[in-house]
């Protein structure tokens, strides 16, 4: 039993807008004797659109209609109706998801990529989303190394930082080849605050209205070079040039990184750098930057990698990464309406899983008090558990026993009671939740997924003969 | 033609050059002529091991990288030689595997084990293990005494039936059964299904379900059976599961589940997952080739 689906993949960054749609092959890979296992066989990107430059009405606002407009005609070129589309990401990226009207552009999308998509994310999953689609995430379990990538755009650099094709790290810069922007005459349109401080604090001359120096902004950009340099663990510049760049927090020094690839618009300049003889053929400082980080890496050019996709490695990473299926033996109730997206995730410590049904409970309550609104009441979470290897079944009662006790705000809402757990053991946990609620509990219980406290998630509509949930984390913080 | 004279004379040669190579063989054979005082306290357990942590290779060139590989085969990689040879702890451990798989086929499945969970046992018309092994007819039917006791044991005709019988392997059963069972009975009861008691067939084979479903007069019947054990474990399981079986039907309406075991499907999610298999048989009113799950 085979099954495709569709998966539409659209990034709006500060400086282009990219669309991809590709199918995805789920089959059941056990014998037909056997418990299944259903598994993503094939990932095949079958359109990618032109890379289109993001329309701006001004410097904050997006052309919501012409964007519209490119991503109608690029579904009509690839033959493809909105309701053809299953899954798929909108993604929102850079300085732009800033931008007022945000989410304007994201309601009309949502529509167009299926009702199951991950909306502006946020810094740290959009790096997680780019290290995904480079292919620097694959790469550290291929190699068993830790891999970084750097996805540099217009108006940030997403760092995230992988182990055996997990993320264990993410920072994000304001460092980008939009920082500066030119009219075709050389003279500066367009500064950004934390370039502009930067510049005062090493007397590097760059103002809105004069024209601009080639030397003074090759400074500043080795200077942004360096900050990159200093983050990823390659050579330690200066640490207030970091603070002064940083977007909301640099990478945590947790493991040293063995090698790194560079994607997004300059990423891609940094190993194919531009032939002409234009130094801002972009009217922007994308060409300069890359030139730049090729000198301040150059002693360490044997660890860096170019990765499988480099300007298009979002929009890939949005299409063809952000969706993973549950455990193949999983346990809901029938009735419960999915997709449900943007659900917050709420975990204790592993430990407090071997806790008493009580004592788990009262660790519990602060958390879930969280999300109790005073008007609207208790609002939805899903309950995170680590679980056990080969439970007995005594195991799994305990682990019903605790969920039941601690998720009781929960129980008595309106809302499902959403149990995420990472060992093999939801079918049979869920049916026992089941029978201790008397079958009266809307339940979704789903195992072999990975969450943490913090993360959101959104669990979309049925696959395989409503057998498996497709799941999107969305990893917002790390450590 | 080589003359029997010279020929005598190269294998002397030969052999001689050998023995000259082989000085640390000729040490450990001395080693191990003077244990008998040693208690077996002091052995080292080889069968603690599990097979994929089983890893000897010397100055690998990637050790962390052979480990993973291992980590998804039980196959012995990795094990070393001793010349041409397997290790001589490789060798015993495997002797030890191939003695836990043949201590499943022949041991008695333990009555204690079921006089402690109160668990009726019947028995197919095997009188002994020999009669089982050699004799599959004969497992496949019920005992004229069990077959009387069946009919009075459920008041009225259970939906579903599920139970046990050791099979190949009552290792699998006793490894098994204390997890699967409650897991079936919970997953039928979360379906709203009414399940008859369990119950143990001693030296029954897979088609004794079919006289079970008879006599009890169930729609589906759930018979948990020991396989064949290999030399990976000796405590893997099926499940074989029919709709309205009667004796003599076709083997194709057997709908199965196999590999329940630590290393398989662990025992739990397989009974959720049966439990699953057994509500849509009961609305689909059908089991085997003839179901499309």
């Amino acid at each position: 039993m085979k099954e495709k689906i569709l998966s539409a993949g659209i990034d709006i960054g500060t400086s282009t807008t990219q669309v991809i749609f590709s199918r995805f092959t789920i089959e059941n890979t056990s014998g037909e004797y056997m418990v299944p296992r259903i598994e993503i066989t094939n990932k095949e990107v079958v359109y990618e659109s032109k890379i289109y430059t993001t329309p701006l009405i001004d410097e904050r606002t997006i052309d919501e209609d012409a964007v519209h407009k490119i991503i109608v005609g690029e579904y009509a070129a690839a033959g493809l109706k909105a309701e053809d589309i299953d899954t798929g990401a909108v993604i929102i990226t850079g300085e732009t998801a800033r931008k007022e009207n945000a989410r304007t552009v994201l309601n009309f999308m949502s529509g167009m990529a299926g009702d199951f998509v991950v909306a502006t994310a946020g810094n740290d999953l959009e790096g997680v989303i780019a290290g995904r689609g480079a292919g620097t995430s694959a790469m550290s379990i291929k190699k068993h190394v830790v891999t970084a990538n750097c996805d540099i755009g217009g108006g940030t650099s997403n760092i995230a930082v992988f182990k055996e094709n997990r993320p264990i790290d993410t920072g994000c810069f304001d460092i980008g080849g939009r920082l500066i922007k030119l009219d075709p005459n050389g003279k500066i349109l367009y500064i950004s605050d934390h370039l502009g401080k930067l510049c005062a604090k090493h007397n590097i001359n760059l103002k809105v209205g004069n024209k601009i120096e080639y030397k003074e902004i090759y400074k500043a950009c080795v200077l942004m070079a360096q900050v990159l340099a200093t983050t990823l663990g390659f050579k330690t510049f200066d640490m207030d040039d970091l603070k002064i760049m940083t977007t909301d927090h640099p990478l945590h020094d947790l493991e040293e990184i063995k090698y790194v690839t560079f994607s997004g618009g300059v990423g891609n300049l940094i190993y194919h750098p531009y032939e002409g003889r234009d130094d801002f053929p972009y009217n922007d400082i994308g060409v300069v930057l890359a030139r730049a980080i090729n000198e301040v890496f150059a002693p360490f050019m044997d660890r860096v990698v170019e990765p499988a996709e480099t300007i298009r490695a979002t929009v890939i990473g949005a299409g063809t990464q952000t969706m993973e299926l549950s455990g193949s033996t999983i346990a809901f109730s029938q009735n419960t309406k999915l997709p449900i997206k943007t659900i917050p995730v709420i975990k204790l410590a592993e430990e407090a899983e071997q806790f008493s049904p009580e004592e788990f409970a009262k660790h519990l309550e602060p958390m879930l008090e969280w999300y109790n609104d005073p008007d609207e009441g208790q609002e939805l979470v899903a309950l995170s558990l680590k679980g056990a290897n080969c439970p007995l079944f005594k195991e799994i009662e305990r682990y019903a026993d605790l969920i039941v006790a601690g998720m009781q705000p929960i129980i008595k809402s309106k809302h499902p009671l959403i149990v995420v757990i990472e060992e093999d053991m939801g079918k049979s946990l869920g049916q026992n939740l089941m029978v201790k609620l008397n079958r009266s509990k809307d339940i979704i219980c789903i195992d072999s997924v990975r969450t943490n406290q913090g993360d959101y998630i959104d669990i979309g509509e049925p696959l395989m003969h409503g057998r498996i949930l497709p799941v999107v984390v969305k990893t917002l913080v790390f450590n | 033609m080589v003359s029997d004279d010279k020929l005598k004379e190269i294998i002397a040669q030969v052999v001689g050059e050998m023995m000259k190579e082989a000085p640390a063989a000729k040490v450990a054979t001395k080693a191990c002529c003077c244990c008998e005082d040693v208690s077996d306290d002091d052995l080292e357990d080889l069968t603690a091991y599990e097979l994929n942590e089983w890893y000897q290779v010397p100055n690998a060139k990637d050790e962390a990288e052979y480990r993973r590989l291992k980590m998804v085969t039980p196959a012995r990689l990795g094990v070393w030689h001793c010349g041409p040879r397997e290790m001589t702890n490789t060798m015993l451990r495997f002797r030890a595997d191939h003695a836990a798989a043949q201590d499943a086929v022949f041991n008695e499945f333990p009555k204690a084990f079921l006089e402690e969970r109160g668990i009726l046992e019947l028995q197919s018309r095997c009188d002994s293990k020999d009669t089982y092994l050699t004799r599959p007819d004969l497992g496949r039917r019920l005992s004229e005494e069990s077959a009387q006791t069946l009919k009075g044991f459920y008041k009225k005709a259970p939906q579903v039936v599920v139970f046990a019988t050791d099979g190949l392997s009552g290792t699998a059963i006793e490894a098994n059964y204390d997890i699967v069972i409650p897991a079936i009975m919970n997953g039928l009861k979360a379906h709203g299904i009414e399940a008859g008691e369990p119950f143990f067939v001693r030296y029954g084979r897979v088609a004794c379900q079919d006289e079970v479903s008879e006599i009890s007069g169930c729609d589906v019947c759930v018979c948990l059976v020991g396989e064949r054990p290999g030399l990976a474990t000796a405590k893997s399981m099926s499940a074989y599961i029919t709709y309205k079986g009667t004796i003599g039907m076709s083997e194709a309406r057997r709908t199965v589940v196999s590999n329940i075991h630590n290393a398989g499907t662990p025992a739990a999610e397989a009974g959720a997952h049966i439990a699953d298999i057994v509500d849509i048989m009961l609305k689909e009113k059908a089991s085997g080739t003839d179901l499309k799950l």
